[in-house]
């Protein structure tokens, strides 16, 4: 019994230890990168999109004022339009990206929902 | 076994060793096979551990007193139930636990952020080694719990008498795991400075997710420390500015700057050093608590974990700090600002505003602590500083935080304009002058907690309109409230569940402030028989019971409570004595409701019974211990996975092929 728990013991993280050098491909782990321009932008693309609809939902609370929000509004989709150039897209992929955030706006509680939407995607 | 246990210790620790040399090794000579190898076998850390832990548990409840932590933590009189609490009762038991703790989040912390943070993960995983194999190395070569003793005991020493309670099944644990798990977002955070991957907030999601984590586990340790100093210690306050209990609360000021200031690098890459900073401070402090509560040089009324080892650690905690900073600095030209304060009425100045009192409060409350140390090098005698200078300095900052906390989360990100500002303060500025008037003139004498309830109240008033003109906003597109509530808070959840947990602290903070400033006491002696009162209360000394057990005196008096005439409780207020330990632990009887507790704490019993009572009435202690569930129930809201729509989700591989890839330098 206890020769079986130290076998045990041994070998389990000398298994853990041997196997990648054993495995054939290991290379995958550094395909993407945290640090790469598209990581980068797919980033700033959650801060943009988010600071639009946080712009919305702040603004149907009626914690900012009118000429604020529009500063802000404009402020984040001038930013998602950045960004959204900078990974030079094709026109149906742009479209879906615009979809995603009228998909955020639709989680947020306003009363000028549809006129958002429709704004945004005169902006872009 | 126990050899098995001690084979299987040194495992872990080569492991530990070798998860060090490939992790770095792998990343800096880019070879996969060594990181993989590091990582897997890291893996195996927490099994490797668990075998030691469980010859050890199994020593407490077969009583091998062979073993000598068994021996000096145990004996045969101890329920078998606290073997839990024997098992971290001392300084080795309490290294493994810290070990096997540290050793699973940090797995758990590499499997969450391996495909997130390919390039950090390796780095991380060598600091997490770092740390764990410096627990490992001193558990294996300097206190061993599985050491054996050269004799065999018939029985053991027994278990420290202040530790069987209730509270000390979770509190100590979630304590000793909350200091221990900062490493964690301080790992990926240095990870990310060592892989170059710092500068564009690339760690920025995990380090928040597991601040929070780490955060709320140092919350609720300190929430349950507090009610088991309430209820054992005997005193009737919860919170005595011990170094202990400082030791806990320095790091979770940091950590509770961290978590909101991060939110900033978040939204708008702001912060970056800052952030930094304060991840290296929290560590710092929480390996300096560790330091405190290992025999360091401070003296405390309950650090029981007392050894000679308390000067590794302040080792430890010196050459962290130092390399930290070194690696702080190398990378300091990464980590400029993307964003600027755009305007000082904006969330990031609040929150700056907040971090900056956080900060001074936990460095007021560091000064307090190591003052005794600095006092004996300069003149010879040991000078401790008291409960007044924290409560002086300390209480009107916490007082700005909370005032802070009221009108931060008002302000919207980036900018906003007085008159909005003024707009939305209206109502929850009228609420605080209507509390402090009806305070006032309900014949609330104490100026600060009139002040501290006002802001209180401008606080939870700002919260509550918030969340009804959300609701409001929702009915009316045609839900209802109930359902109109429940969208906006689980279609915001971070902002939303922020506000829980803010109203969690709230509640703890009204039950500090009312305790601190309306607690009453009295001290009376009486026999069996005798009748007495305080407040609104009267108490009759009904009976005192003299129990004796093989380890311990147990001393009952049984009291009935009566308010305006009426029975409203019957309790009984003990004192058990343990010889062996010469440690008498008093258990207060308390009688808790949300407006106040009546509390009796007996102390000598003479051979008569009779005693002199400490008497409170402590109001509004239980919303002290109500906001545990709230702000738990609050960080589990706003780290609860955010639903993810398909075109987001898709978007990665959708444009992966178009080719705009490219590295940092």
């Amino acid at each position: 019994m206890i020769l079986t728990i130290t076998i045990i013991l041994a070998i389990l993280p000398a298994a853990a230890i041997l196997y990648p050098f054993f495995r054939k491909n290991n290379q995958y782990i550094w395909q993407d990168d945290e640090g790469s321009e598209l990581s980068y932008l797919e980033r700033r693309w959650e801060v943009a999109s988010n600071g639009i609809r946080d712009a919305e939902l702040e603004h149907s609370l009626g914690n900012i004022e009118e000429n604020d929000y529009i500063w802000l509004r404009h402020e984040y989709v001038q930013e998602a339009m950045e960004v959204i150039q900078s990974m030079q897209l094709e026109v149906e992929q742009e479209t879906e990206m615009i979809r995603a955030i009228e998909i955020q706006l639709s989680d947020v509680s306003t009363d000028s929902q549809s006129k958002t939407d429709t704004s945004l995607e005169q902006s872009v | 076994m126990s050899d098995i246990g001690q084979l299987s210790l040194i495992l872990a620790l080569s492991v530990t060793l070798y998860t060090i040399v490939s992790s770095f090794i792998g990343s800096w000579r880019r070879i996969p096979e060594l990181v993989k190898s590091g990582e897997y076998g890291f893996y195996t850390v927490p099994l490797l551990l668990a075998f030691p832990t469980y010859v050890l548990v199994h020593s407490f409840v077969v009583r091998d007193f062979s073993i000598r932590y068994v021996y000096e933590n145990s004996d045969l009189a101890m329920p078998h139930a606290y073997t839990w609490v024997a098992l971290y009762a001392g300084n080795a038991g309490s290294l493994l636990f810290l070990a096997v703790v540290l050793s699973i989040f940090s797995v758990l912390a590499i499997i969450t952020m391996r495909r997130k943070l390919p390039h950090t993960t390796p780095y991380a995983t060598g600091v997490l080694a770092i740390i764990l194999a410096f627990f490992l190395t001193i558990i294996v070569f300097l206190a061993n719990p599985l050491d054996k003793l050269n004799f065999l005991p018939a029985d053991g020493l027994g278990i420290n008498p202040l530790l069987i309670h209730f509270g000390m099944f979770i509190h100590p644990p979630l304590q000793m795991s909350g200091l221990v798990l900062v490493a964690v977002p301080f790992s990926i955070s240095i990870g990310a400075l060592l892989a170059r991957r710092g500068g564009r907030d690339e760690w920025v999601d995990m380090g928040r997710l597991w601040g929070m984590i780490s955060w709320l586990i140092l919350t609720i340790g300190l929430l349950l420390g507090s009610w088991w100093a309430y209820t054992i210690l005997g005193w009737g306050g919860y919170w005595a500015w011990d170094p202990v209990e400082n030791s806990a609360l320095m790091p979770w000021l940091a950590m509770t700057a961290f978590v909101h200031s991060v939110m900033v690098q978040k939204r708008r890459g702001m912060f970056r050093m800052w952030n930094m900073i304060i991840i290296i401070i929290a560590f710092t402090l929480a390996q300096m608590g560790m330091f405190i509560n290992r025999g360091g040089p401070v003296p405390s009324v309950h650090s029981f974990a007392q050894s000679t080892m308390g000067w590794l650690f302040l080792m430890f905690m010196t050459v962290t700090l130092i390399i930290s900073l070194a690696i702080f600095i190398w990378r300091l030209d990464s980590l400029k600002s993307r964003g600027q304060l755009e305007s000082i009425l904006s969330r990031e100045s609040a929150f700056l505003a907040q971090n900056i009192l956080f900060l001074t409060v936990a460095f007021v409350t560091l000064w307090g602590t190591i003052f005794p140390v600095f006092s004996e090098v300069a003149s010879g005698d040991t000078m401790t500083i008291g409960q007044p200078y924290f409560n002086i300095i300390n209480g009107p900052i916490l007082l700005g935080i909370i005032f802070l906390m009221g009108v931060g989360p008002l302000i919207p990100w980036r900018r906003s304009s007085v008159r909005s500002l003024i707009r939305l303060l209206r109502i929850p500025v009228l609420v605080a002058l209507a509390t402090f008037i009806i305070l006032s003139a309900a014949g609330g004498t104490k100026l600060f907690a009139t002040i501290s309830f006002a802001t209180l109240s401008l606080a939870l008033s700002g919260i509550l309109l918030e969340w009804i003109r959300g609701t409001n906003s929702w009915h009316k597109r045609g839900d209802s409230y109930i359902q109109g509530y429940l969208k906006l808070v689980s279609r915001n959840r971070p902002r939303y569940g922020g506000y829980v947990v803010h109203i969690g602290i709230i509640m703890l903070a009204s039950g500090i402030t009312a305790s601190s400033f309306y607690s009453v006491q009295k001290d009376i002696f009486m026999k069996p028989g005798d009748v007495a009162s305080l407040g609104n209360y009267t108490f009759a000394y009904v009976d005192g019971n003299r129990q004796n057990y093989t380890n311990r005196e147990e001393f009952i008096a049984s009291f009935r409570v009566y308010n305006d005439q009426s029975v409203v409780d019957t309790l009984d207020a003990k004192r058990i004595f343990y010889p062996d330990f010469k440690i008498a632990a008093t258990i207060g009887a308390i009688r808790s409701t949300p407006l106040e507790d009546f509390y009796i704490v007996p102390s000598e019993f003479n051979e008569n019974n009779e005693a002199v009572f400490r008497v409170l009435i402590n109001p509004m202690i239980w919303w002290m211990w109500a906001s545990g569930p709230v702000i738990f129930l609050g960080v589990l809201i706003g780290l609860w996975p955010k639903r993810r729509s398909p075109p987001t989700h898709m978007r990665l591989h959708d444009i992966q092929s178009q080719d705009i890839q490219g590295n940092i330098p």
